[in-house]
């Protein structure tokens, strides 16, 4: 039997009797002692074994249902969150119900008109049953609206109990009284819960409402007027920044000729990545994807960008042929030099590495805390620092190694955040809200570190990745030499000490991320081995770069 | 003629005048890159060093006893990683 035919009734007969416990919550509330409070309780656990029924049958279902089948999966998913909003809507209503017992004058409640919010609730209840299975985006709105007016409704009954509260008469009763409402704003809350879901069925993904508003508004400037519900939205994943990202394609093929993706998150963040693309499209039309629109949503933003056809460097060298990584290095080194050498300004700068460090080794604790109670180890005559300690005292150095130029850099470039296209043979850079003028090599050993915190078993994969580490390494190399920039390799080793470090925040295989951390140890030890000679003969150990 | 072998074990007792040979043997061998290790005239085993290179130093006292240990652990450059070995280099752009 198809899903909905399972559920059909059961779901039509939990809103039927969610809506009488609501109705008689209203009537008692309004004629006090009217009915049995014993009543209550008996409807309620018939509701609550209505729920269990389509929880079961949803649950079985899901085992029947392949992946082509997303529809009922998404429709089942909002059916369970309809069902467990309703049966906690009814909830509610018994709990209304046992405030009542509460009060010392039973007939307190009656100076409030609590009509208007049984009301509202009323009237999004009868939308729910035709609103799953027509997935309908406007009555599905309109369910979420009715939380807005009665959380207006609780404000303004809210406001006048506060107000009578200060008389200092009737103070039990007036409490009692905010509970009530309380209840009834929470009810608004489920409602709210509801629409969201059937919301997230019609469109494909879970989506919350201010989410969705802000959508549409950026798809109307756009002037798109298909309605949102023929847009798939696809392939969502939370990034380690904290954006939610997800691709939107429209259905039928029509107006949104090009993919997009949208990015939500710190408004801060989105407004520095929209503004670093404009300067990245100036400087190289293509690079970055443009930018389609963009909305404020308080503290958050959202962003919709063009989706860049192509693989990621990352998808590429996991997967992708020896030619295919050859193509998509050659084009990312090309494109570095020609924006390093559009950008170079003869400003002394400094990375800042170990300040960048110093400022998450709270997180890289946080993941590994043992890192930060290794106190150091002598053997002999040979003092084995800890990590801590080596980085003090390697700080001095830092601010003795400053680049001579600087470049705009893309901030974050690791494999994840270049995608090369090769019907087009170009690439393109995408995450750039850290993009600023700085030493090049940041990027360098961003990227290089970025290669080999890719975990990979198969020996012949993990020797090209070495290679592919090693070329850029060579690349970046050459670029310095030609531009008369002698310490290349020290500013380099800082910056992948920084990087090896960093990166084990985001690697829980305890092995691996040891890996990192040693090399990091490693490397501060040449470089303070190094020290009082000068730093134009200091060469990155190359076999660092490597596994 | 002796034959390749992948196992090595050496077991013996030293004093610490003696010992000092072994460990400085050893440490030749870091130094110059290649340590010969040969069980008889037949089974030899031949390891260089190379890369980075892996030290674990275990000491231990249990009962009355001493236990140290040290261990060394790194990547062979072998043969069998020059199936593939022709360097991925990047083309020079025409910029």
């Amino acid at each position: 039997m198809p899903y909905r035919a399972e559920v059909d009734e059961n779901l039509r007969f939990l809103i039927l009797e969610v809506r009488g416990q609501i109705e008689g919550s209203q009537r008692l509330l309004q004629k006090p002692g009217s009915i049995s409070v014993e009543s209550f309780s008996a409807r309620d656990d018939y509701i609550d074994n209505l729920k269990g029924v389509i929880e079961s049958k949803s649950f079985s279902q899901i085992f029947h249902v392949t992946d082509s089948d997303k529809s009922t999966v998404d429709l089942m998913k909002s059916v369970l969150t309809i069902t467990s909003n309703l049966e906690r809507i009814a909830d509610h209503a018994v709990n209304i119900v046992g405030q009542t017992q509460h009060y010392h004058d039973p007939s307190f409640i009656t100076r409030y008109d609590v009509a208007p919010l049984y009301n509202e609730i009323y009237a999004a209840i009868d939308l729910i049953y035709d609103t799953t299975f027509s997935r309908d985006i406007k009555s599905a709105l309109k369910i979420c609206r009715s939380e807005f007016a009665i959380d207006d409704l609780y404000r303004e009954a809210f406001q006048r109990i506060l107000e009578q509260l200060r008389d200092g008469k009737n103070t039990e009763d007036l409490l009692t009284t905010i509970f009530i409402f309380r209840y009834l704003e929470r009810i608004g809350d489920s409602l709210l819960n509801i629409g969201e879901a059937v919301i997230s069925a019609a469109v494909g993904e879970k989506l919350k409402i201010h989410q969705y508003r802000a959508l549409e508004e950026t798809l109307h400037d756009l002037q798109i007027t298909a309605p949102l519900s023929d847009f798939a939205l696809k392939s969502i994943w939370e990034t380690r920044s904290g954006c939610r990202i997800a691709r939107i394609e429209n259905k039928n093929g029509g107006e949104l000729s090009r993919s997009a993706i949208f990015k939500e998150g710190r408004l801060k963040k989105l407004q520095e990545e929209r503004d670093n693309i404009g300067r990245w499209q100036q400087l190289m039309p293509g690079l970055p994807p443009q930018v389609f629109g963009f909305q404020r949503m308080g503290e958050n933003g959202l962003l919709l960008l063009e989706y860049c056809a192509g693989r990621t460097i990352k998808e590429l060298l996991l997967n992708g042929t020896k030619a295919e990584i050859r193509s998509s290095l050659t084009r990312l080194t090309d494109t570095l030099r020609t924006i390093w050498l559009k950008t170079r300004k003869p400003i002394r700068s400094n990375a800042n590495h170990f300040a960048q460090l110093l400022s998450r080794m709270e997180d890289v604790h946080k993941v590994h805390p043992h890192y930060n109670q290794y106190p150091g180890d002598q053997i002999g005559a040979v003092e084995a620092h800890s990590l801590n300690r080596l980085v003090e005292k390697a700080i001095p150095i830092e601010s003795t190694l400053d680049a001579s130029f600087t470049v705009f850099i893309h901030g974050d470039l690791n494999v994840d955040n270049v995608i090369y296209d090769g019907v087009e043979d170009r690439v393109h850079f995408i995450d750039l809200h850290r993009s600023t003028e700085t030493d090049f090599v940041q990027d360098v050993a961003v990227f290089i570190v970025s290669i080999f915190r890719l975990f990979v078993d198969d020996p012949q994969v993990r020797t090209r990745l070495d290679a592919a580490a090693t070329a850029f390494y060579e690349f970046a190399r050459d670029f310095a030499r030609e531009q008369g920039d002698p310490t290349f390799d020290a500013r380099l080793t800082l910056g992948l000490i920084r990087s090896f470090v960093t990166s084990t925040r985001f690697e829980l295989e305890e092995e691996f991320a040891k890996a990192m951390y040693l090399r990091a140890i490693f490397l501060l030890e040449k470089m303070l081995g190094h020290e009082g000679r000068p730093w134009e003969d200091f060469a990155v150990p190359r076999q660092a770069l490597v596994h | 003629m002796p034959t390749e072998t992948d196992e090595f074990k050496h077991e013996s007792l030293q004093d610490c005048e003696s010992i000092v040979k072994y460990l400085s043997a050893i440490s030749d061998g870091f130094q110059n890159g290649q340590l010969m290790l040969a069980n008889g005239d037949d089974r030899e085993m031949v390891i260089r060093p190379t890369g980075l290179l892996k030290l674990d130093l275990k000491a231990r006292r249990k009962d009355g006893r001493i236990k140290l240990s040290v261990k060394v652990s790194w990547k062979e450059q072998g043969p069998q990683e020059e199936i593939d070995a022709t360097p991925l280099t990047i083309a020079h752009g025409n910029d």
